[in-house]
């Protein structure tokens, strides 16, 4: 009998102080932000956001620095050397290069890094990209990394294909490239043909 | 405890023939015959003391499935494997599922994926794919089908735009040629 | 006379959207009125056939799909896996990365755990306690967003050490969490671990015999339920486990008898506190260096099969992975804890009420893209 009552008790006390720890969140203000209304990238806007409550608690207020958000190519640095695309688990990105003039450049960590080849082509899938960094990590040059970015509302699928080389860009490096196929030939042609000269000279 | 002395224990203990495998993770292989033999005295020896079957699995080897046993002992503290070939063109192996319930959904999952038949299992179906399903995806030999059944799917339907599916196709041919 | 009192059994079907089946599972049950006859969890349709993918991609290509294998836990996912290649390829992490593995790993535990808390008070009609455990749980991935760039699949633990670097800044800022979180925790336990009506729902319910923990191959917290003191970090120590000081909650039967639906939620609660005391110790002795061991870009391991087991919040993950000396694995099987704790619940779950059923599957943690992979 003592133990019913006891239980009894035991409960409603529980209750009730649950019921407290409940009605005190009531007046802790929002954890969230209302997401298209303020910009969630930026510190500032969120506080903003908030009214000036005490406002989003967490550690963090904005985004890291290090977001892994939509891809971008600095294609001024690019090698065109295809370790992102192989590096890619699924694939969603697709290059194609040519031969091209010696470039020495410089990449975005300080190493100098030497072009011989530009692509033609560099789409990146974002449909399909992951955003995992396993293509950025190997990347000679820095030149792929990701944004901030990650908002992806497109209108059609084709949108969702980022286009870094221009067509213009890769008819001017692809007609380059036969200009420097035909020169390398010249030149070959040419060394045989010294060779040949020097050759006859000896005998 | 480590495999060797597992191994001259049920050795002497146990008639049936097994035969120490060296490797990375030294491992005990045993036939189909004696495998629920071995097992049980691995069970209930109390040196041996395997109270769990934490992983039952197989691996399609040209023309055999090798079925792995991994044995872990909470009380010693000891995991042993135990490997058993079922030759490929008739899997089958006999069930462990007296010894430990465990090994129920862990045989069905191996019957499922790598189309082994455990004899003496209470409920062998398939558990992750639909029960209709052909073959077994992961043996080495098996054929990614392009549609299932005749329900009008697509199952290779790439949601690319054809252009760069192409691009894919070829760059990814062109590289392998390069190494 | 007999005869006429004889019923029928009825066949439901719960699931596979099921807001209390945590994911996408079915059970299929026959019952006797409102108590369950025969219940048969019919899975796999999460099924994304990773192991199989595995085969085909490379061994560093296969770590975002760790993540995906149990979102609730991605860098301990990572962890195992990388762990497991680094085993084969015989390369060993820095120590400044071994302990910012321990520090992301734990706060991931601790993550883990609150939602599986938090889901089996919301199974339990209490909604209150979910929705603010997750606010709390949102600290935890801010925190880990910081470190990783990602929010939930992290892919930042990467074979031969970390991706990158803690940001300036991140030690603070975890200590604050952790001053924080105690009393969060402390409050949270007011509001459902003491609350004497859960007490009731949970105590005596589908009690666990050790015996039978370990013939169903229970692990982590559920094993340790049963009373069974077993945990991965002690047994097979890995990375810089054996410095840290932590004890391994075990359950003690508090309210009714040992390995019953209470122990296994007490259990997640203290071990969150051990998760913490962790957490306290590393980030006093993590030391300063490297974080990325050197590892060749196309690894080839040598021919054989290894199997690698990890503490993850489900328990004893293991990676059985095999070898043929190639750039992708040839096998690999994922042993997950969800699967064994999933299939222990056709036994348990007979004689018991079906509203008690869902209390069951929320104690166990089950986490659907686990169990189905
Ligand atoms: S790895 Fe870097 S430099 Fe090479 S192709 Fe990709 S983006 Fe360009
Ligand atoms: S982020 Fe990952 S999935 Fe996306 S392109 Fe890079 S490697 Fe591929």
């Amino acid at each position: 009998m003592n133990q019913y009552f006891h239980n009894m008790i035991n409960g409603i006390q529980t209750v009730f102080e649950g019921m407290s720890i409940t009605l005190a969140s009531m007046f802790q203000g929002p954890a969230t932000v209302e997401y298209p209304d303020v910009d969630v990238r930026s510190v500032d806007s969120i506080r903003v956001g908030l009214k000036g409550k005490r406002g989003y608690k967490g550690n963090l207020r904005g985004m890291p620095e290090n977001y892994r958000g939509i891809l971008d190519v600095d294609m001024s640095i690019c090698t065109a050397c295809l370790i992102c695309m192989k590096a890619c688990p699924i694939d969603c990105i697709a290059i194609t290069n040519v031969k091209c003039d010696k470039r020495k450049l410089q990449g975005k960590n300080g190493k100098p890094a030497a072009q011989t080849r530009a692509a033609t082509r560099f789409d990146i899938d974002i449909a399909k990209c992951m955003f995992c960094g396993l293509c950025v990590e190997p990347c000679p040059t820095g030149a792929i990394f990701h944004t901030n970015e990650f908002e992806m509302n497109r209108d059609n699928l084709e949108g969702l294909i980022l286009r870094f080389v221009a067509p213009e860009e890769a008819e001017k490096a692809s007609k380059r490239a036969a200009e420097i196929a035909v020169e390398q030939a010249e030149k070959k042609a040419a060394l045989a043909k010294e060779k040949a000269a020097a050759k006859g000279e000896d005998s | 405890m480590n495999t060797q002395d597992a191994f001259q224990l049920i050795q002497a203990k146990v008639s049936a023939p097994i035969q120490l495998l060296e490797g990375p993770t030294p491992s005990i292989l045993v036939r189909p015959q004696g495998l629920v033999e071995v097992l049980t005295f691995a069970k209930e020896d109390p040196q041996l003391d395997c109270q769990v079957l934490t992983c039952q699995t197989g691996s399609h080897q040209e023309d055999e499935i090798r079925l792995f046993y991994h044995l872990l002992s909470h009380e010693q503290n000891h995991l042993f494997v135990f490997e058993c070939p079922v030759p490929l063109s008739d899997p089958k192996a006999p069930s462990v599922t007296s010894l430990w319930p465990a090994a129920n959904w862990l045989e069905r999952e191996t019957y499922d994926l790598l189309g082994v038949h455990f004899e003496g299992h209470p409920d062998l179906r398939r558990i992750m794919l639909p029960e209709d399903w052909e073959g077994f995806p992961l043996r080495k030999d098996y054929v990614t089908p392009t549609s299932y059944h005749d329900s009008g799917f697509d199952l290779t339907v790439d949601n690319r735009p054809s252009a760069i599916t192409q691009s894919f196709n070829l760059s990814k041919g062109d590289e392998k040629e390069d190494e | 006379m007999n005869k006429e009192l004889t019923t029928q059994f009825m066949t439901i079907n719960m699931g596979p959207q099921h807001p209390s089946t945590h994911g996408v599972i079915r059970f299929i049950i026959d019952t006797d009125g409102e108590i369950i006859h025969r219940c048969d969890p019919d899975i796999g349709y999460l099924h994304r056939s990773i192991e199989k993918i595995a085969e085909k991609v490379t061994w560093q290509g296969f770590v975002p799909y760790t993540d995906r294998v149990d979102y609730l836990c991605a860098m301990n996912a990572n962890w195992a896996y990388s762990m497991a290649v680094e085993k084969m390829i015989g390369v060993e992490a820095p120590r400044r990365a071994e302990f910012i593995r321990v520090i992301v790993a734990e706060l991931n535990r601790i993550s883990s755990h609150l939602i599986a808390i938090g889901t089996t008070a919301m199974d339990m009609g209490a909604f209150t306690p979910f929705i603010q455990l997750l606010r709390e749980r949102e600290y935890i991935n801010d925190l880990l967003e910081m470190a990783s760039g990602a929010r939930l699949t992290y892919n930042y633990i990467c074979i031969g050490g970390v991706m990158a670097d803690l940001p300036l800044g991140w030690s603070e800022k975890c200590e604050e969490f952790i001053h924080h979180f105690d009393l969060a925790m402390e409050q949270m336990n007011r509001l459902v671990t003491y609350n004497q009506i859960f007490i009731n729902r949970m105590a005596n319910l589908a009690v666990v015999s050790p015996q039978m923990a370990q013939a169903y191959n229970l692990v982590g917290p559920n094993l340790r339920a049963s009373g069974i003191k077993r945990d991965v970090r002690r047994d097979a120590p890995y990375s810089v486990y054996p410095e840290l000081d932590f004890e391994i909650p075990v359950g003690k039967g508090l309210e009714g008898e040992v390995g019953d639906c209470y122990d296994r939620f007490f259990v997640r609660v203290e071990e969150i506190r051990e998760s913490l005391r962790i957490l306290r110790q590393c980030l006093k002795m993590i030391p300063e260096g490297e974080v990325m061991a050197k590892v060749k870009k196309t690894i080839k391991p040598p021919a054989g099969h290894y199997y690698v087991r990890h503490e993850t919040p489900r328990g004893d993950t293991g990676y059985f992975i095999q070898s043929d000396g190639t750039t992708s694995p040839y096998r690999l099987k994922i042993r997950s804890g969800s699967f064994t704790g999933m299939s222990i619940i056709g036994e348990l779950a007979k004689g018991t009420f079906i509203a008690d059923l869902v209390a069951i599957i929320g104690s166990l943690d089950v986490v659907a893209p686990e169990l189905d992979r």
